[in-house]
């Protein structure tokens, strides 16, 4: 099905809270993913799993481990959730030049949220990240924009986590970062047209989100909306 | 709206109605296509039947007298057939990115009626019965921004056209009102003996669209604060610059003079049934018969240095609120060469993010300076948290509750920014200043949005609506008035404290009219004369 880069980003956002997370990563993970949708990828599933992740406990909120740089889940033996990584590794990249997570969910949403912060703060970063699998993904983003280079990872890196690090660069090796012509295309048909969801995924995140609704009572009808049943007037 | 059909009057913008397949009782489809210099804008109607038990302004209606559509371009007869069986669905259906704005409205069926059997009777409407009413339709929603599947706003908001906020929406509801009106003449002209007239010119310009709005306008000032900012900052320095003027020129006098009277008669006519909103409007025609007594003596305002500024103090000094923001409508109508040129500042495509290298203390005292107000009240006192925002199961719904008498407050919407802020001012007063704001936010995410919130705002310093808007003195109603005044609606008429109608588009120039010179002087619209 069709859908709008707004509708996955209010989505995503409103099944985040729907599953207890607080408001302010909510909105941070509804703009990763609809950049990830306009990017090209799945990021209404990729936004899904983490979600239900969370949901189901696999995935946790992160600690500091030691190190102040240093993001680790707060429960061992689960995964560190992006949703709560990801805002939190980006503040920290304010005051240090590298920060890494331990077993990470999911990276690309990651990735996507390190996209949209940089372009608020100028920053220029490179993503680094090993699946358990041994494979390696890396992401150069400046100022707005992200390059992955690498095939994204497979469910099996999502499931086991991943060990990524992001380190700003100082100088800018690559300034005139630009995106590709295809780059350009991809995200300019977003605009245009909006981008493709798998009908199930979209009705896995209205269930979630609809955690966020207060159910029905003859009260709520007849004088929450603060006007009468008919307008025949 | 103004700056719509400023533009469209600057850019000699066309509108055509290129179908109209409507049946006897104005039940059909139709297309007006609104062009500009680099593009079209194709409205696309559709007129249905519509049961008396089922016309509600309300979100949870299922069914209305006539949807619409905002297509991009002009449509093909595929799209029309395409949006024939999802339009009327409104929220059950979904769009494509072709289509920017979805609404629907339903007939006034004090005044469709009327001026319908009117007109087939060869006879014009009674101006009264139209100034009591001032529209055939009134809108229930308009979306846009990718709700239901249409364009995104990114999609539009490169185009000088369409860039300014809602200019989409407003367009609709522009193309909207002539529907309506070639639908009323339609319904008369098929019903009557052939004794038909057409509604004529003045009364047909003094008809707008009625629009039915509820809570759902809240949520948004809240989420929006760059661009609440942004619109009241064009507002300030608009007033600002008028203020400066050294002197009134005889002709800005002459003209204040005649939009005094335009005004007075604007207000006599603004008839509300809400018992505060009357006595508020009382007030202000009896604010603005001062106004027209101090610049009418000798020793009036006008005549001194910066005139317009010492008018201004006077009416701060004695007159009203709502009379005062009534003067400051009227100052700005004077000088559209100082203040026309901020309508290009009124948009924001921004997002804020956290500066995480910001210390503590430092929050805390951006905290103490920009949002004492919210740590003044005292949230231990019940009342001062009577109240909750939420979404009903129901269509999605917002509407407001009481935290003490209903469920649902475990889902309330993140509103109460007054609370959330004094929750988090009282943390950062027993939080180790040694700790970084990144290590607090990792132990404390509940915090995250407030405090994204606290650092935009300290740049944009009219973001923040300074009450608590779950107190059980909040009034939602000042919200929607706020909001609907920056579209600049008229009429404005409570149904309730969370509910209220507004007129738009009442006086703006019709299609063929959008030439004119005096295209864009239709503020504070006034019913025509009889004849």
């Amino acid at each position: 099905m069709h859908a709008s880069n707004a509708e996955i980003e209010t989505l995503t956002c409103k099944a985040a809270v729907g599953v207890g997370l607080p408001a302010g990563l909510a909105e941070d993970a509804g703009v990763a993913a609809a950049w990830l949708s306009g990017a090209g990828f799945a990021g209404a599933d990729i936004a899904c799993r983490a979600i239900e992740n969370i949901r189901k406990g696999r995935a946790r909120p992160v600690i500091i481990s030691g190190h102040t740089a240093s993001l680790c889940p707060d429960t061992k033996g689960k995964l560190a959730s992006v949703m709560y990584a990801a805002p939190s590794l980006f503040d920290f990249l304010q005051t240090t030049s590298r920060v890494t997570v331990a077993r990470l969910d999911e990276p690309l949403l990651l990735f996507a949220h390190l996209v949209c912060s940089s372009s608020v703060r100028a920053m220029e970063l490179v993503l680094h990240s090993v699946g358990s699998t041994g494979k390696v993904l890396q992401g150069v983003i400046q100022r707005g924009h992200g390059r992955l280079e690498g095939p994204p990872f497979s469910d099996q890196e999502a499931k086991n986590g991943s060990e990524v690090s992001v380190t700003m660069v100082g100088g800018s090796q690559d300034r005139n970062f630009k995106p590709t012509k295809k780059e350009s295309e991809t995200r300019r048909a977003a605009i245009q047209r909006g981008v493709e969801v798998t009908e199930a995924i979209w009705a896995e995140l209205q269930r979630l989100a609809a955690h966020t609704l207060v159910p029905e009572s003859a009260t709520s009808k007849q004088r929450g909306a603060g006007a009468g049943m008919i307008d025949n007037d | 709206m103004r700056t719509l059909v400023r533009r469209m009057h600057r850019e000699s913008w066309t509108i055509e109605r290129t179908r109209f397949n409507l049946d006897r009782n104005g039940f059909g489809a139709a297309v007006y296509s609104a062009c500009g210099p680099e593009r079209s804008y194709s409205l696309v109607a559709f007129a249905n039947p519509l049961d008396n038990d089922q016309r509600t302004d309300r979100v949870i209606a299922e069914a209305w007298d006539a949807s619409f559509v905002l297509y991009d371009g002009v449509p093909a007869d595929e799209d029309i057939a395409r949006l024939a069986s999802r339009a009327p669905r409104q929220e059950a259906g979904r769009f494509e990115g072709s289509e920017l704005v979805l609404s629907r409205a339903n007939r006034s069926m004090r005044l469709f009626d009327y001026v319908c059997s009117s007109l087939a009777a060869g006879v014009q409407p009674d101006i009264a019965r139209l100034t009591e009413v001032g529209y055939l339709m009134r809108t229930t929603a308009v979306y846009g921004n990718g709700k239901f599947g249409v364009g995104d706003r990114a999609k539009i908001a490169g185009r000088p056209e369409l860039a300014g906020p809602f200019q989409a929406e407003l367009l609709t509801v522009y193309l909207i009102r002539c529907f309506t009106l070639d639908q009323v003449e339609h319904v008369a002209k098929a019903k009557s003996s052939g004794r038909f007239v057409p509604l004529e010119r003045s009364r047909k310009r003094f008809l707008g669209i009625g629009n039915a709005t509820g809570l759902g306008m809240a949520p948004f000032l809240v989420t929006h604060p760059e661009l609440i900012h942004r619109w009241v900052h064009a507002r300030e320095s608009a007033l600002a610059r008028v203020r400066q003027v050294m002197d009134a020129a005889p002709e800005k006098i002459d003209r204040f003079q005649a939009l005094l009277t335009r005004a007075r008669q604007h207000l006599d006519e603004w008839q509300v049934e809400d018992s505060r909103q009357h006595a508020s409007i009382l007030e202000t025609r009896s604010g603005v018969a001062r106004i027209r007594e101090w610049v009418s003596v000798a020793a009036s305002p006008l005549v001194e240095k910066r005139p317009w500024n010492r008018l201004y103090q006077m009416a701060e000094a004695c007159l009203s609120v709502e009379t005062q923001e009534f003067l400051v409508s009227l100052l700005l109508e004077l000088y559209p060469e100082l203040v026309d040129e901020l309508e290009s500042t009124l948009s924001s495509e921004g997002r804020s993010s956290i500066d995480a290298s910001q210390s503590m203390r430092e929050l805390q005292s951006t905290i103490e300076q920009n949002y004492r107000w919210a740590l003044e009240i005292d949230f231990d006192h019940p009342g001062s948290q009577q109240h909750f925002w939420y979404t009903s199961v129901n269509k999605l719904e917002p509407r407001f509750g009481n935290r003490y008498s209903e469920a649902g407050a475990d889902r309330e919407m993140p509103l109460a920014i007054a609370r959330d802020v004094q929750r988090l001012y009282r943390q950062l007063t027993v939080t180790d200043d040694a700790v970084s704001l990144a290590q607090y936010l990792l132990s404390h995410p509940e915090h995250r949005h407030v405090v994204r919130r606290i650092q935009a705002n300290a740049v944009h310093t009219y973001g923040e609506i300074q009450d608590n808007l779950v107190g059980e003195d909040c009034l939602p109603l000042h919200l929607l008035r706020y909001k609907l005044a920056f579209f600049g609606a008229s009429k404005f008429d409570p149904k309730s404290a969370l509910w209220t109608r507004i007129t738009l588009f009442q006086g703006a120039p019709l299609p063929d009219e959008l030439h004119r010179e005096d295209a864009d002087d239709w503020c504070f619209p006034v019913a025509p004369t009889a004849h």
